[in-house]
């Protein structure tokens, strides 16, 4: 049972990073910084609530605000810089973050003994106060965000910004604004989403926020698919259960799991998700094109016919 | 009012423009034309903020809008379509209008929570009234990507209209219609002018626009040439030889 609890919880953060990743893909960046902010979460939300003894939602929040305003420092320049330059930049910023980290040595004494993050062995001891219940809440919040964003007119424009900026601006969307709000939007997923790591797992070490991460980071929206917010969900799951699946294969079930990826890449190629939909709405245009013939004569009403 | 004065660009060496002087009251169509690489798309560049003028100004009512950023310039008031359509294909056609609305939202949540407010509704229905003037109610549901050609003209037209502009500038919008659209095309020009739009519309199609403008401004190599009624302009020797060369004689 405990093994099931444990790939929930698992899956519940995989969705925070995969949909922190996603934010920004919304607007058409593709970073690679996600795993940099999930590490500043992650020490920054132990270090409040475990040397601090601040409650572990208010740790999350000002994690997600640190992270935020970090993520408004280093998605402002970045607008400068597109497409692979602009992940080349996001790789350096997370190494950057890895790096400081791995060398951070601030402990103090608490009880019998020093704690605190420890450099190179990273930080042991971390408060345990984060549980399923604790991940979906979380989880759930920012599930109803992106809700309410699909649904919004700031929803649109986001896609509009994604779609097309010259097109987007002409009619009178403020580009830089909003491709800056969902960098740092996404930053402040990542906050969250490290800080309820570090408080599930009692353990941070900064060597496991390491490129691999990021790398994963993206399959999950790959997988999935990076057209709507259900993708990176799926993806993430999909991507979690995976190997576990495999376990019998022992050693080589990483092998398994890399052909696996490979055939979903292939039989969908625009992700779980969006294949999905592209197919049932070509079913129904199908359908529309063929309902549209049999009518044809009553309904069709183009300019063709209207005018001389 | 809508007034350029001395507007000037040029890319390196090369003199897009230079001194360009236009102005266009409401309820007036202003051609302009030119042969290829004349200036004219860089003018409506220039003016909604795709590109910075090195000199000039641009002024809506009295207000400038010299080199402001291109979203602050749609707001202010003036909207555009583009020479290669440029729609949100994967949003329905609904949605291509109304994002084109959020600008003109007063209250934070109509962009938050827009099924909420009041003014949602009103939008709503003038939503409603550009599909059916358009004549794109009925693929509304569709994506953008969806329709045909034409339709993805009109609604580049309608995406621009619904910005409440003052003035609407129109990148080549005859470019590959049939004679029925054409048509269409010129009867939509006069209504929207009669409704007191100020209207630029750069174009190739010179039945078109000897047909529907009031004046014309003629480029040439960034220059302006001419400028005046459609008469004044086809008997224009500068104009005749811009675009058929010295030696042509009129037969």
């Amino acid at each position: 049972m405990a093994y099931y609890t444990a790939l929930f919880e698992i899956s519940g953060l995989n969705i925070l990073l995969a949909l922190s990743v996603f934010a920004t893909l919304m607007v058409g960046q593709f970073s690679l910084a996600q795993v940099g902010f999930w590490s500043i979460g992650a020490f920054v939300t132990a270090i409040l609530t475990t040397m601090h003894g601040m409650p572990l939602y208010s740790a999350l929040i000002i994690s997600s605000i640190l992270c935020g305003f970090i993520g408004l420092l280093l998605g402002y320049p970045c607008l400068k810089i597109k497409g692979i330059y602009l992940t080349l930049a996001t790789v350096a910023f997370a190494e950057v973050v890895r790096v400081f980290f791995n060398n951070l040595n601030y402990q103090i004494e608490l009880g019998d003994r020093m704690i605190g993050p420890a450099g190179a062995l990273g930080f042991r001891g971390v408060k345990v106060i984060a549980a399923w219940p604790e991940i979906y809440l979380v989880l759930f919040v920012i599930v109803l965000l992106f809700i309410l964003l699909a649904s919004s007119r700031l929803g649109m424009s986001i896609n509009a910004v994604r779609e097309d900026e010259t097109a987007a601006a002409a009619v009178g969307i403020n580009v830089t604004k909003i491709k800056v709000s969902m960098f740092m939007f996404g930053a402040a997923i990542a906050g969250a989403g490290g800080g309820l790591y570090a408080s599930y797992s009692s353990y941070v070490l900064a060597e496991n926020f390491s490129f691999h991460m990021a790398l994963v980071s993206i399959f999950y929206v790959a997988v999935g698919g990076m057209y709507t917010f259900s993708g990176p969900i799926v993806g993430a799951v999909v991507l979690t259960l995976l190997p576990e699946v495999f376990r019998f294969a022992a050693d080589y079930r990483m092998i398994l799991y890399g052909v696996v990826v490979i055939i979903v890449v292939i039989v969908f190629p625009r992700g779980i998700v969006d294949e999905i939909r592209y197919r049932i709405e070509q079913r129904s245009l199908r359908h529309d094109t063929f309902s549209d013939n049999k009518t044809h004569n009553k309904n069709k009403k183009l300019p063709d016919e209207g005018i001389k | 009012m809508f007034e350029v004065t001395g507007l000037s660009k040029s890319f390196g060496g090369l003199k897009a423009l230079e001194n360009l002087d236009i102005s266009v009251k409401s309820g007036e169509v202003m051609g302009l034309i030119g042969p290829n690489g004349s200036g004219k798309t860089t003018t409506i560049n220039l003016i909604t903020g795709l590109l910075k003028a090195d000199s000039g100004k641009v002024q809506l009512d009295g207000k400038d809008l010299t080199n402001k950023a291109a979203d602050i310039i749609a707001k202010l008031g003036t909207a555009r379509t583009f020479q290669n359509l440029r729609i949100f294909s994967r949003q329905t056609v609904r949605d291509n209008i109304r994002v084109a609305q959020t600008t003109l939202c007063k209250s934070v949540f109509s962009k938050f929570v827009p099924f909420l407010t009041d003014e949602e509704r009103a939008f709503r229905s003038e939503t409603d009234a550009l599909l059916n003037e358009f004549e794109l109610s009925h693929v509304s549901h569709k994506r953008a990507e969806s329709l045909s050609y034409g339709e993805k003209k009109r609604l580049e037209m309608a995406r621009a209209l619904a910005l409440k502009p003052k003035i609407l500038l129109l990148d080549e919008p005859a470019a590959g219609m049939n004679p029925l659209e054409l048509d269409w095309l010129a009867e939509t020009i006069v209504g929207l002018k009669k409704s007191g739009l100020a209207i630029i519309l750069v174009e190739h199609h010179m039945k078109l626009v000897m047909k529907i403008c009031d004046r014309i401004t003629v480029l040439n190599f960034g220059n302006k040439i001419a400028e005046g009624n459609p008469k004044e302009i086809t008997n224009n020797k500068d104009v005749i030889t811009a675009y058929l060369g010295k030696d042509h004689t009129i037969a």
